[in-house]
């Protein structure tokens, strides 16, 4: 395809027409500066071919120059192969197109087709041409911006390449009814199942019917169940009733429960006559027990009685024993009473006399222990003096321990502060001659050689010459004001002590401190003088002396009288006579126990002899009271009798037992109520069971009437038929699941096999590019990678300028294979290359020029001086 | 005495297998044989139409068919019925039979006891009725010992078969073969086989008037049978009363014209919509040819005939060079068809897969072309 001539109007920043004549069908060259239009051109030259002149999308609408409510119009001259032809667009108001060439004028869309045709690029879509509509010819126009885009050719221009690479090796069309078919193949597979595998409508649908044909199918098949369900009970309860109506006309029955009224009658009567020979045993038994008790306990009373009596006999003897003991007891009582009163008036006597003597001794005693004490205060008085005045001696000193610590470190800190004085000052010392006049120190005289530190202002006076001050330097004024300021306070605090000098307030501390140990020696030799006294119930201590002294009179000496002596002899006696007392008292109540007791045993004695005396008297009345209304003879009589009677009774209650075996009447009274309610029960089951055949009766009519066994049937058979229409459906999957991927493995072989020419042809230019170097495409026809010197690059991965040269040269491999085979093909750079430096750009440049000998190559371009060593044909927009 | 012989009517029988629009039309056309045996009864003379079981496909055949049949009999008041339990409506106690002895119009009679009932003057009916679904007791036993006033006409009604088919022994229902000549009835009347068949001059199968299968042997016919006096053998008629015919073939393509020919003489002059036809398709065919054929009996014969049940796994399918060339000489799809001829190859189930895919390739293909892609 060889651009001629090229109109626009109302374009974009052409709002006046303008007219590009005189392309060249080599190389032609747009060079322009910056925004003079370029872009504009090829977005015209673009939208001239692609798009559609009806379309009111928004690009075609920024077609417009801004602002301007027109319409933008272009018109292209152009040839392919060797026939010229011409379209004109006009777009958005009174939207028109038309296409002349050799024996064709078409407007509207039939220019439109044409024109695809053509140039083999398709209908633009809503949103206006893109890069799958545009063809080759799009992929060969690039744009500005776009030209180092490594991107694949869109659909149309694949197809375009693919149909010439087709051919090329050795095969035909078939690219657009592959995309046909795989589309028809893929929707039929869309109304199966989804892309993941899922049933979708047909295969779904048929999944659910099978599901609702299996749920109608076990509906039915239960429906039909409980039918066969109702017709066996029904059957059953017939069965049953049946059986009931014969068991309840049975005759036997009835006789059995006449029979079973009859025993119970008989059983009632056995039953009465054992009750009462029952009875008559238990009276007869109760006769006889009663005379055998009697003759018993008579004999028994007869037995105790003789006991009695000799009992009586024997008490009565011990008793007049006891009396004679009673009577020596209370004599021994009285012996002993006179002792004890005896030994009482000794013992009082020889308490009183010693009483006495013990009063006398213990105020001799009293009298010796005052004379001491007045002794011993004497001394005490005497010591208290001497420690008043060593107390005085401490009181008055004041340089106690404290003070003098304190003196102590107020002279460590004068030291301390002088040294650090004298440590910064400046030495000032005197050599005088001996002649020399009197010098004074700060006022003081002083020797000849004198010398000292200098830590104040020093004036030294020299007799007859003058004086010479010498201040010290005034970093070490803080020193000396610390030692002047430690010196006044030593010396304040020895004045506050009313001592001169450390070395008298050393000399006073220690007097004081030997003042205080004398004091110390006194305080213990006082308190050794004051012990406490027993005898006089004195506590320690000087004040508990004197207070107890000053009631008492001082008793004058040797005037002691002697305690009375004999104490010994006294407490002898008092010993003596307390033993008498004690041992008479001890006779005595021996004598009174012994008295108690043989009282006591009297008296249980006489009580004794009453009671068998009782008993004796008793036992005889009763024996006399039972003997008087039935005699022996008579009793052993009547218990023969009695004997007699009860074994006919048990003879009558043993034949009455008999009677009533085999007659249980609880028994029997039981198997006839069991009877009797069995019959009503049945009478009972007969109604229920009449009601329960309605019932089911009525019950297999409705379901019956819903015909469960042909629905069963009928529904099992759609089971059938919507199982084998899903299994048909999964196949029909699998069937077309298999075409596709076929297809589509088919599609991913032909596009390898594509590859090998268009990877041939741009082979020599990557060469002469970039030296050792291949480019290897993807099956979409993008170039992938860069083999440089047998290392794989990834294409992306490149410099954007080595991007945009191997672009621009797959370009030109795409073009020449199309002209090759015949197809329209021209190329168009629009500000290409900016990215290549030098040498790759003359390269560049070389290969265009090449290029350019076999289609027409448009380079717009705004970098003037670069291109001017270019040949070619040039091109002015203004 | 004229009367029909007819049987196994199963009304109500489902046809789940068939699709929607013929399932209707089959069931309808069971119930049509009782109005067409009606019409034929009357044109014929018959007073009685004697229907020797399986009156019902099911012991409960559901208030439809039950009221529609016993409807459509007594529309046909001039004819009376005699109904026969059968295998598939066995007359058991409460059931079906129990309802529509009670509930019939007086023109229709249940046989559901085995006692001999009086059809006309001088002519007796002796009825088997079957109680269940098998019984091993010939239940036409009791036609031996029963009496019938002399010289009245003894016709047997009975269902079940004359011939144990099973391997084993033990066929149920089985009925003695020779029972006419042995109780002296002066015809049989049996059910249970579809197929009308006559075992003796006196003893006959109706057969079904109604096809309803495929692969039996079925004419769709009632007998129209005469009977002068009891010991010579009746007059029987064949009386055509069936709707569909049910087809069975099997065809052998060896090239696709083949299948003109059968199709031109496929049911003979049956109506190609009273046709039901079962088609087992083999041979071996172009890829062009199978499609074709399967144009032809899916998009043509499926929808000219009532039902058309078509099986053609056995029709192959070898593409030609040109069936190749036909959808792309080089190319992908071109590629594609030969990977799957070549998997087609094989013959197993991926095999047969991997045909059917050339197959809707091809389809598929032609159908692009003809959209002008």
């Amino acid at each position: 395809m060889i651009v001629r001539e090229l109109g626009i109007e109302n374009f974009r920043k052409f709002r006046q027409p303008i007219r590009l004549t005189g392309f060249d069908s080599g190389l032609n060259l747009v060079c322009e500066p910056n925004e003079t239009g370029k872009s504009t051109v090829l977005e015209a030259l673009r939208a001239v071919l692609f798009e559609r002149h009806s379309s009111r999308s928004e690009r075609i609408l920024s077609f417009r120059p801004h602002g301007d409510d027109v319409a933008p119009v272009v018109d292209l001259k152009f040839e392919v192969g060797d026939c010229s032809w011409t379209v004109r667009k006009r777009f958005i108001q009174k939207a028109e197109v038309s296409l002349e060439g050799p024996g064709v004028r078409a407007t509207g869309d039939e220019a439109e087709e044409r024109l695809q045709a053509l140039l083999g690029f398709t209908r633009a879509g809503n949103r206006g041409a893109d890069e799958n509509t545009r063809g080759a010819l799009g992929l060969l126009w690039l744009e500005q911006g776009s030209s180092f885009v490594l991107g694949a050719p869109g659909q149309a221009a694949r197809r375009t390449i693919e149909e010439v690479l087709a051919g090329e090796v050795g095969a035909v069309t078939g690219g657009r009814r592959t995309a046909v078919v795989v589309q028809a193949v893929e929707k039929s597979l869309g109304d199966l199942v989804t892309a993941t595998g899922r049933p979708t409508r047909r295969l779904a649908a048929a999944q659910d019917a099978l599901e609702i044909a299996r749920a109608n199918a076990a509906a039915a098949l239960q429906e039909l169940t409980e039918f066969e369900g109702v017709l066996a009970r029904l059957e059953g309860k017939r069965g049953e009733y049946r059986r009931l109506l014969r068991d309840l006309d049975d005759p036997e029955q009835t006789e059995q429960l006449k029979a079973l009224e009859r025993d119970l009658q008989q059983a009632r009567l056995a039953g009465q006559a054992l009750h009462t020979s029952e009875a008559l045993l238990r009276e007869a038994a109760g006769v006889r027990e009663r005379l055998e008790t009697r003759s018993k306990a008579r004999s028994e009373l007869r037995a105790a009685l003789t006991a009695a009596e000799a009992e009586l006999v024997e008490v009565r003897a011990t008793a007049q024993t006891i009396s004679a003991d009673l009577e020596a007891a209370k004599k021994s009582e009285a012996d002993a009473a006179t002792g004890l009163e005896t030994a009482r008036e000794g013992l009082r006597n020889a308490e009183d006399q010693r009483r006495t003597a013990q009063v006398l001794r213990a105020g001799a005693v009293r009298r010796q222990a005052v004379s001491a004490a007045f002794e011993r205060l004497d001394r005490a008085e005497a010591l208290a003096r001497e420690l008043e005045a060593a107390e005085a001696e401490v009181e008055a000193s004041p340089l106690t321990p404290d003070a003098l610590e304190q003196v102590e470190a107020l002279e460590r800190h004068r030291v301390e502060t002088h040294s650090a004085a004298t440590a910064g000052a400046a030495t000032l010392r005197l050599g005088l001659l001996p002649k020399a006049p009197r010098v004074s120190w700060n006022g003081e005289a002083v020797a000849p050689n004198h010398s000292a530190p200098v830590i104040g202002r020093l004036a030294i006076d020299i007799d007859g010459v003058g004086t010479v001050t010498v201040e010290p330097p005034l970093g070490g004024q803080a020193a000396q004001a610390a030692m002047r300021a430690a010196v006044d306070d030593l010396n304040a605090f020895l004045a506050g002590n009313s001592v001169a000098t450390v070395a008298e307030a050393r000399s006073q501390a220690r007097r004081r401190a030997q003042a205080e140990q004398v004091v110390d020696t006194l305080t213990r030799r006082l308190a050794d003088s004051c012990p406490p006294d027993s005898v006089l119930g004195l506590g320690t201590g000087l004040d508990a002396l004197r207070g107890f002294l000053v009631q008492e009179e001082r008793p004058e000496t040797g005037a002691a009288s002697a305690a009375p002596s004999g104490e010994a002899e006294d407490d002898e006696r008092w010993e003596t006579a307390r033993s008498s007392e004690r041992a008479a008292e001890g006779r005595r109540e021996a004598a009174v126990q012994a008295l108690r007791k043989a009282e006591a045993e009297d008296i249980r004695q006489t009580a004794a002899v009453e009671r068998a005396q009782a008993d004796v008297e008793r036992l005889a009345s009763d024996l006399k009271d039972d003997t008087e209304g039935l005699d022996d003879e008579a009793l052993a009589l009547a218990f023969a009798e009695a004997q007699t009677a009860e074994g006919r009774a048990v003879v009558g209650r043993d034949e009455a037992r008999r009677a009533t075996q085999g007659l249980d009447e609880e028994a029997i009274s039981k198997r006839r109520d069991s009877l009797a309610a069995k019959l009503e029960r049945m009478r009972e089951d007969r109604l229920s069971l009449v009601q329960e055949i309605a019932m089911l009766e009525e019950r297999a009519k409705t379901l019956g009437g819903a015909g469960p066994a042909s629905r069963a049937a009928a529904t099992a058979e759609l089971v059938d038929a919507a199982e084998a229409m899903c299994s048909r459906l999964k196949e029909e999957v699998e069937v077309l699941s298999l075409l596709d991927r076929v297809i589509r493995e088919a599609e991913q072989e032909a596009s390898r096999r594509y590859l090998t020419p268009i990877t041939n042809r741009v082979a020599p230019y990557v060469t002469r590019l970039l030296p050792n170097s291949s480019i290897v495409f993807s099956e979409d026809y993008a170039p992938e990678r860069l083999i440089r010197s047998g290392h794989d690059e990834i294409a992306e991965h490149l410099s954007k300028g080595t991007q945009e040269q191997l672009a621009v040269l797959t370009r030109i491999a795409f073009a020449d294979l199309l002209i090759e085979k015949g197809k329209p093909a021209s190329l168009v750079l629009d500000d290409a290359l900016v990215f290549a430096d030098d040498d790759r750009f003359e390269t560049m440049l070389e290969i265009l020029t090449e290029v350019s000998t076999r289609m027409q190559v448009i380079v717009l371009a705004c970098r003037t001086s670069a291109y001017r060593g270019m040949p070619g044909n040039r091109i002015f927009i203004s | 005495m004229k009367f029909l012989h007819t049987s196994d009517w199963q009304l109500g029988k489902p046809f789940g297998r068939a699709p929607d629009e013929a399932r209707a039309a089959l069931l309808e056309a069971r119930l049509d044989a009782i109005d067409a045996l009606a019409a034929a009864a009357r044109r014929e003379g018959a007073g009685w139409v004697l229907v020797a079981g399986d009156v019902f496909d099911s012991p409960e055949p559901g208030d439809r068919v039950y009221r529609q049949a016993l409807t459509r009999m007594k529309s046909a008041d001039d004819v009376r019925w005699a109904l026969l339990p059968g295998n598939h409506d066995p007359a058991r106690a409460d059931g079906l039979w129990s309802r529509l002895a009670g509930e019939a119009p007086a023109n229709v009679i249940a046989c559901l006891e085995p006692e001999a009932m009086q059809l006309d003057e001088g002519a007796w009916l002796l009825p088997a009725p079957l109680q269940y679904k098998r019984t091993f007791d010939d239940p036409t036993t009791w036609f031996d010992t029963v009496s019938t006033p002399a010289g009245a006409l003894r016709i047997g009604l009975a269902h079940g078969p004359v011939t144990d088919f099973s391997s084993g022994g033990g066929a149920a229902n089985l009925l003695a073969p020779d029972r006419a000549k042995r109780a002296g009835l002066t015809y049989l009347a049996l059910g249970d086989w579809h197929g009308r068949r006559a075992i003796d001059a006196f003893t006959h199968y109706s057969g079904t008037p109604e096809p309803d299968d495929f692969g039996r042997e079925v004419t769709g016919v009632a007998l129209l049978v005469e009977a002068r006096n009891a010991v010579a053998a009746p007059s029987v008629t064949e009386l055509p009363i069936g709707r569909y015919t049910w087809l069975v073939e099997d065809w052998m393509l060896n090239e696709v014209e083949d299948v003109d020919a059968q199709l031109a003489s496929l049911g003979g002059g049956v109506e190609r919509r009273h046709l039901v036809a079962r088609l087992k398709i083999a041979g071996l065919l172009t890829l062009a040819g199978r499609v074709a054929v399967r144009d032809r009996l899916e998009n043509g014969l499926a929808h000219e005939i009532r039902w058309l049940d078509l099986n053609l796994a056995d029709l192959y399918a070898r593409p030609t060079a040109h069936d190749l060339a036909d959808i792309d000489a080089n190319g992908v799809l071109r590629e594609a068809a030969e990977r799957l001829q070549s998997m087609a190859a094989e013959g197993d189930a991926q095999g047969r897969r991997a045909a059917a895919a050339l197959e809707r390739l091809y389809i598929e293909h032609q159908r692009a072309q003809r959209t002008g892609a």
